[in-house]
Parts: structure tokens; C-alpha cells; sequence
């Protein structure tokens, strides 16, 4: 399926009477939406078409990601919802779910307010929040949510993440048996489908790249970082260039599915760890209690871990243009990957094909110099 | 030598600037604990006030630079930094400031008010999490001034909740938080909070923002008594230091000075003929651009970035002081939270729609500051909604908060004013038929 269809399968599903709910961010706990037999889908931006409508309703130095979802959702590509929901993260996407409520008025939205901080106040506040999240949805559903419906939620989006987990593991491989376009593309569908069926989606990736070659030749590896990318374009254009994209560190990849939910015998417990202390997103702010070369060692240590494991030869930071929480933590991690000893390539990018061919030329110049 | 500064009305405002250089001075003598923080601090500031700290603003700062037309030098250090250029106007002075610092190894010898004392601790804060760049930055910070933090991390519940289901423990977060700060700054410090100082330190927190809400308030009457040029220099003892005595006292000076010119009709503008909301920061590096405003009968009668206080909170008998202030925080924002939903959906909209109302508008100036995505990414929709609830037509001005140099060519920025005023004149038509409210018919 291509990524311009990934809808199909959500449009069917509500045809047979499921409800479809979009979502935007990481941090929005899926599991109480499984468990309400909810469809969560991933709302996504467009990497293929220029901002127009969403320029009505915001500045065009807002987010060129955000803007692009709302593009999308004016021009009628989410009809298909029956709801939305977000997380307060982000300055931008927060305002932009305001508007998209004012202006497209869906059946049902909610945003879950997702403390910045971790202060013990935060957890109790956070775990409030969760409860409010769950009567939302119960109202929608017109039904409870059981202990017993959640616990079985959480394990099957952990089977899920798990299973992405493992398919990352073959790019651990030199050269990988998958791309990184190809597993971006994975990934990004599976975000698409109801979690049972992106685990059976995912399990026969699986059976698949078990019996596959591995290709020729090696290539220079990447860690790519920063904001969402969830099209394949960036990382086809990185491949065009000579390198394999072997890891990343983006919410449509490994910072969602990287960590599980404890099953805990109160599962708002596992679900507030999760949320609170465990998915990794430059938004949150960590207090200082030392130094801040120790802050920083505390905040991305595990790209250490990643560069490590995954053999990375180089990393490539993207920024999509106006995201501010991303372009102001570019000078720590640009030169925590040079501690590292990783040679590192910062791109600033309007989400847009049409604008690629000057990353093109930065690109290629960079891998030579990793060759 | 060209005029920078924009001409006052009011002679308390003349006074308001002295208020902040006094406190960045008295930061300099180095015998208080100093903190660094976002404006508005969260609504914290008496739990420094009672614990002896002084707070300075690197965002207040960086406007002074922008007036004293000192930001240019700061800006261009920042960029050799790795920081984009579309960040925060504000930061990128002050990490240019701090380059300099650094470089020096004491405040900068030509920087205005004689520099930002180092700090203690930073307090980042997320100001109803409108600013992400207020806390993130503080992380930048740390890379040249390595202090302790606290983050506080103030709630604003999105217009899908129910508020009143929810009020509760959000505001129970707020006060977690701030006696948490306590025991931070404590340990940071060294020092135990005095609760008697405490107690008369929130206590002038909350006469304070009585008193300025009252002034604003007034700029409701026909004519104005005070243009937005005022209440820009007026801010700062509200913003920056509301638990000290003397911003209670520099409001009730302003109050009676309001009061008379309003019984006496006594305007800013000597002919008013329009009234004007504007949204949002200020343009620091040229406030002089509206003077102009005075020659084309113009008036800004509310503006919101720096918005004045919402009303007083009801407070209950015998309450916790930390439970207090987070009431008084609360109040700014409570009676949109409350509407929000159902309405244009963001509290930020339906605050505009109410002022256009009541303090009786012909237009908005829309300042979209091209280094403030926090203030200015909602213009459009404000601007729409402004348009099709209230049929009040906005005007853009495109510019930047503290670099000259993005600054239209006045004359452009004139001539388009000239034709904002029909577009003004034929939407007050318009209202007049609909009877709604006209201040000058």
C-alpha cells in the first residue's frame, strides 16, 4: 500500500461501523482508545502538496509541519474522522488543535494536558489528567472502560512496539536487510490500522526480511534526528546519496515505539511512567539539579546507546522550519554527537519536495566525507 | 538625534521605567540571591520576595536593549551561536548579551542599566503554555550560565474539558508547585522563608493587580485616558515585581491620575476618533512609530501581549497564601476559560472578542513579529474571528520584536494606515446597523 492510500483501510473500517479517531503526538495514550475499540490514526502532514488553506488561519512562520496537518484535514482528507485527539506538547499544535476545533467541529475531540515538567506535583497532576482522557471517552463510547479492557490494551500496543522493535534490529545489520525507507514506510502504516492489524502487518514484515538476502553494498550509516518525519522522501533522498538511514530518533519511529507500558496491577500506574518518564521528546524540560553538561547527559545519553548499537557513522539533524523546541536543543546535541566523535550535518527543511534539491547538494557533500 | 522612544501620555508612565532600572541595580550590588525567569514568573513572585531573591527577566531585558537600540550588536553575536534566526527575538539578545559577558568575564561595560546580574537559579516558565521558547531557552541558557532550575509548569485546560470537572486539581497543581519552588529555592539559597513576609508579600501580589485591573478598566471610557504607549511603561512593577510596595503604591498613583482624567474627559489623543486593540508584542526598537497614531485621531485601548490582570478572584476566608496566589494566577485567565468552550474554542479569541466589546474598538493592529511564533502563529484566526463575530477589520504590520531592522519603511507603514481608516470607517458602519456598540459614531 503507498503512503498516499493509507487511509483506505480506516475508510473500510468505518464502513463497517468502527469509529475512527485521529490523533496527533506521541504522547497520546493509544491504549485507552483500543480499549474503547477505538480506531487511532496517526494524523500526518503532507510532504507532497504546498501549505494553502492552513495559511487562512495561521502565520506562515508558524510550524510548516503543523500547518501541513491542518492543510490536509481542510482539504477533506480526515472526513473520515469521527473525533480527534492531542497532546498539549508543542506551542503550535496546541493552538492548532483550538482552531481545527473551531473550524471543523468534530464529533468528539480531546487533548490531554501533558505536564512539561516532572516535578512529584506533575505525576499526581498527570495521572488526573489520564482519568479525565478515559470519562472523555467513555462518554463517547457510551461505555466504561474496565481495569480488565485496559491491561489487555497495553499488552497489545506493547506486542506492537515490540515487534517494531525487533524489525529495528535488522538495520543493526551492515549492510541492513531493510532500508531505512523501507522500514520508515512500515512504520508510518502501521501508525494506520487498528493495533491487531498492524501486529499482523508487522509479524509478516517479519517472516519476509528473515528470508531476505542481505543486499550489496556497505554504506555509511546515519542516525537521523529531530522533528516528525512521516514520509519517505527525506530519507530516499539521504539513500540517493550513498548512505543508509540506520536509526533514528523522531516521534514516527523509535520514540514512539521504543517504550513499553509496565503492566502494573494499577495500569494508570504503568500508563503515567510511560507517559511521565519514559517516551523521550526535546518539549519536556528536566530541572537542573547539577550541571549542564550532566542535564544534557541525562537527556540524550541514549543516543549514545543508539549510535552505538546501530553502528552509526555520522548523524544528520533535520529541523523543520519554526519548530522552536527542536532548533534550540540543535547546539547540545550537534556537539554531544561531536563528544561522540560523530561527524553531524544540521538541515532546517519546510516539509515540502519542492524545496529538497538544496538539502540534495548538502547531503551528498556530507556522506563523501564519510566515505 | 532620531527619536526612539514613543511619546507618554500620562505622567505616571514617565515614572514606570525608572521602577525596573532601580531593580536591575540594585541585582548589581550582589547582595541578594538573584533568579532569572519568564515574565509573570508564574505568578510566583512573592515566594521570592519573601525569600530575599530578586528576579530579572532576560525577556525584559532584551526589550530594554531593543529601546536603548542595543540589540543589533547582540543579535548578530547570537547567530555565529547555531540558533536560527526565526528563535525568540528576545533570547537571541540575551544569548548575544551572554557572548559578551562571557567574553568579558563581567557585564558588558556599554550594556544598558549596566547588565544582567548573574543569576542563582533559573525559574523557566511556560506562561499558560503559550511559550515553549520560555522554558526550552532556559536550557540553552545553561551552555553559559551553569545554575540549578526549576521549571514551572503552569496549566491552562484545553477547551475540550469540562471546567468545572477539572478546575480543581488544576489549580491544586499550581499550588503543588509553587510550594514546591519553596523548598527549591530554599535549598538553592540557604534561606527560610519568613510566612509574616510571605503573607504581606501576597497580599501586595493581590492589591497590586486589584489596582492595575482597575486602571485598565478606566481605558474603557470614551475618551481613553491611556494609550497603549503607557501601558507598556507601566507593566513592568505588575509584571516583573507585583509583591513589592511600591507597585502597589505606583498603581494607586496611577489609578487617581486615570480617575481624574476620566471625570474630567480629559484624553491620551486630543481629537480620538478610533479606537484600536493591538496583539500582541510590542515593537520595542521603534516605539515611536505611534506617535503617528496621535496625528490620525488613533488610539490603542487594549493590547494583548502584557495583557492587565483579569478581575480580582474570590478568595475564600483564612486561605493558604500559596493557595491565594494561585487564585490570583488563576483570575487572568478564569472568565475565558469558562466561555472558551463552545464559543471560538480558545480562550486567547474570545478574550479579543470581549475587549472589542467593551472597550467599544473600530480595529485591530495585528503585529505579527516575525522572531515570536508564541504571539503571533493565532492572528489569522483571531483576525477571522474578529471579522465575522464582531465585523471589526484588523490591520497587519509585519515586524519583529527587537530588530530594527525587519521594520516596514514608515511610509509604507502610514500610507497603509491611511487606508485601514476607511476600511475602519465602513465597518462602523456596519456595526452601527447592527446596534452594536460605536464609540464614535
Amino acid at each position: 500500500m503507498s503512503l498516499q492510500d493509507r487511509s483506505q483501510r480506516a475508510q473500510e473500517l468505518r464502513r463497517e461501523g468502527k469509529r475512527i479517531i485521529g490523533y496527533f503526538c506521541c504522547y497520546v495514550p493509544l491504549e485507552f482508545l483500543t480499549a474503547l475499540d477505538f480506531v487511532p490514526y496517526r494524523i500526518w502532514a503532507n510532504m507532497q502538496e504546498p501549505i494553502s488553506e492552513a495559511n487562512l488561519h495561521f502565520i506562515p512562520t508558524a510550524c510548516h509541519y503543523a500547518r501541513s496537518c491542518f492543510n490536509n484535514a481542510l482539504k477533506g482528507y480526515y472526513d473520515f474522522f469521527d473525533g480527534v485527539v492531542g497532546a498539549k506538547t508543542c506551542d503550535t499544535f496546541d493552538r492548532m488543535f483550538q482552531v481545527w476545533k473551531y473550524v471543523l467541529k468534530p464529533e468528539y475531540s480531546h487533548v490531554v494536558h501533558t505536564p512539561n515538567a516532572n516535578h512529584p506535583s506533575s505525576y499526581t497532576f498527570f495521572r488526573s489528567e489520564l482519568k479525565t482522557f478515559k470519562k472523555s471517552l467513555e462518554r463517547a463510547a457510551g461505555r466504561e472502560i474496565s481495569d480488565k479492557d485496559l491491561r489487555e490494551a497495553i499488552r497489545l500496543h506493547n506486542n506492537n512496539r515490540r515487534l517494531v522493535r525487533q524489525l529495528y534490529e535488522f538495520r543493526k545489520e551492515s549492510p541492513p536487510r531493510i532500508s531505512g525507507s523501507e522500514l520508515a514506510h512500515t512504520v508510518i502504516l502501521a501508525m494506520s490500522l487498528p493495533v491487531q492489524e498492524s501486529t499482523r502487518m508487522l509479524e509478516e514484515k517479519m517472516g519476509e526480511l528473515e528470508n531476505r538476502p542481505r543486499p550489496e553494498p556497505v554504506k555509511p550509516r546515519i542516525l537521523l534526528w529531530g522533528t516528525p518525519v512521516d514520509d519517505i522522501s527525506l530519507i530516499q533522498l539521504i539513500e540517493e546519496c550513498g548512505a543508509d538511514v540506520v536509526m533514528d530518533d523522531i516521534c514516527v519511529g523509535s520514540r514512539h515505539y521504543w517504550p513499553d507500558v509496565a503492566e502494573t496491577d494499577d495500569p494508570l500506574d504503568g500508563l503515567v511512567e510511560r507517559y511521565m518518564d519514559k517516551l523521550v521528546c526535546p518539549f519536556k524540560f528536566w530541572d537542573v539539579t547539577t550541571t549542564h553538561r550532566q542535564d544534557v547527559e541525562k537527556r540524550y545519553s541514549y543516543l549514545k546507546q543508539y549510535a552505538k548499537e546501530f553502528g552509526a557513522d555520522g548523524a544528520i539533524m533535520q529541523v523543520v522550519t519554526y519548530c522552536a523546541i527542536h532548533a534550540l536543543d540543535v547546539p547540545d546535541v550537534r556537539d554531544y554527537f561531536h563528544e561522540m566523535g560523530l561527524p553531524v550535518l544540521t538541515l532546517e527543511h519546510d516539509y515540502n519536495v519542492a524545496t529538497f534539491s538544496s538539502l540534495r547538494t548538502r547531503v551528498q557533500a556530507f556522506i563523501e566525507t564519510l566515505d | 538625534m532620531k527619536k526612539t522612544t514613543a511619546t507618554k501620555s500620562t505622567e505616571t508612565a514617565r515614572k514606570g521605567a525608572r521602577f525596573p532600572k532601580r531593580k536591575y541595580r540594585e541585582a548589581l550590588e550582589g547582595e541578594k540571591p538573584v533568579a532569572w525567569g519568564m515574565a509573570r514568573l508564574g505568578g510566583a513572585h512573592a515566594i521570592l520576595k519573601a525569600l530575599d531573591v530578586i528576579p530579572l527577566y532576560p525577556e525584559n531585558y532584551a526589550t530594554v536593549c531593543a529601546a536603548k537600540q542595543m540589540s543589533v550588536p547582540y543579535l548578530d553575536l547570537c547567530a555565529g551561536e547555531g540558533l536560527s534566526r526565526y528563535l525568540c527575538g528576545y533570547f537571541r539578545t540575551d544569548v548575544g548579551y551572554l557572548c559578551k559577558y562571557l567574553k568579558e568575564g563581567r557585564e558588558p561595560e556599554d550594556a544598558p542599566w549596566g547588565g544582567m546580574a548573574k543569576p542563582d537559579f533559573f525559574l523557566p516558565n511556560w506562561r499558560w503554555k503559550l511559550c515553549d521558547e520560555g522554558v526550552k531557552f532556559f536550557h540553552t541558557l545553561g551552555r553559559y550560565m551553569d545554575v540549578p532550575s526549576y521549571c514551572l509548569d503552569l496549566p491552562v485546560p484545553p477547551s475540550t474539558h469540562n471546567y468545572e470537572e477539572i478546575k480543581d486539581y488544576y489549580i491544586q497543581y499550581i499550588v503543588d508547585q509553587y510550594k514546591e519552588l519553596r523548598g527549591f529555592i530554599e535549598k538553592v539559597t540557604g534561606r527560610k522563608m519568613d510566612m509574616d513576609k510571605f503573607e504581606e508579600a501576597v497580599d501586595n501580589t493581590l492589591e497590586t493587580n486589584r489596582l492595575w485591573y482597575e486602571c485598565h478598566e478606566l481605558r474603557k471610557e470614551v475618551p481613553c485616558p491611556m494609550p497603549a504607549q503607557d501601558a507598556w511603561s507601566c507593566l513592568p512593577p505588575g509584571y516583573f515585581w507585583p509583591a513589592d510596595k511600591e507597585s502597589v503604591e505606583f498603581y494607586r498613583e496611577l489609578y487617581e491620575e486615570l480617575k481624574y482624567r476620566v471625570a474630567n474627559k480629559i484624553g491620551a489623543v486630543p481629537n480620538e476618533r478610533y479606537r484600536l486593540l493591538f496583539t500582541e508584542g510590542a515593537p520595542y526598537h521603534s516605539l515611536w512609530i505611534f506617535d503617528y497614531f496621535y496625528e490620525i485621531g488613533a488610539i490603542i485601548v487594549i493590547e494583548g501581549a502584557y495583557y492587565a490582570p483579569g478581575p480580582p478572584p474570590e478568595i475564600p476566608e483564612g486561605a493558604d497564601p500559596f493557595y491565594k496566589l494561585a487564585l490570583r494566577y488563576w483570575a487572568d485567565y478564569e472568565p475565558w476559560l469558562r466561555k472558551a468552550k463552545g464559543s471560538t474554542e480558545t480562550w486567547e479569541t474570545d478574550r479579543f472578542l470581549d475587549w472589542a466589546r467593551d472597550y467599544k474598538c473600530d480595529g485591530g493592529i495585528m503585529h505579527h513579529c516575525l522572531d515570536c511564533r508564541t504571539v503571533s502563529v493565532l492572528l489569522p484566526h483571531i483576525k477571522n474571528v474578529l471579522l465575522r463575530h464582531a465585523y471589526i477589520p484588523c490591520y497587519f504590520l509585519e515586524d519583529c520584536l527587537v530588530d530594527p531592522r525587519d521594520l516596514p519603511p514608515v511610509e509604507r507603514i502610514k500610507s497603509e494606515m491611511q487606508a485601514f481608516l476607511e476600511v475602519m470607517d465602513h465597518h462602523k458602519d456596519i456595526r452601527k446597523k447592527k446596534g452594536l456598540p460605536v464609540a464614535h459614531p
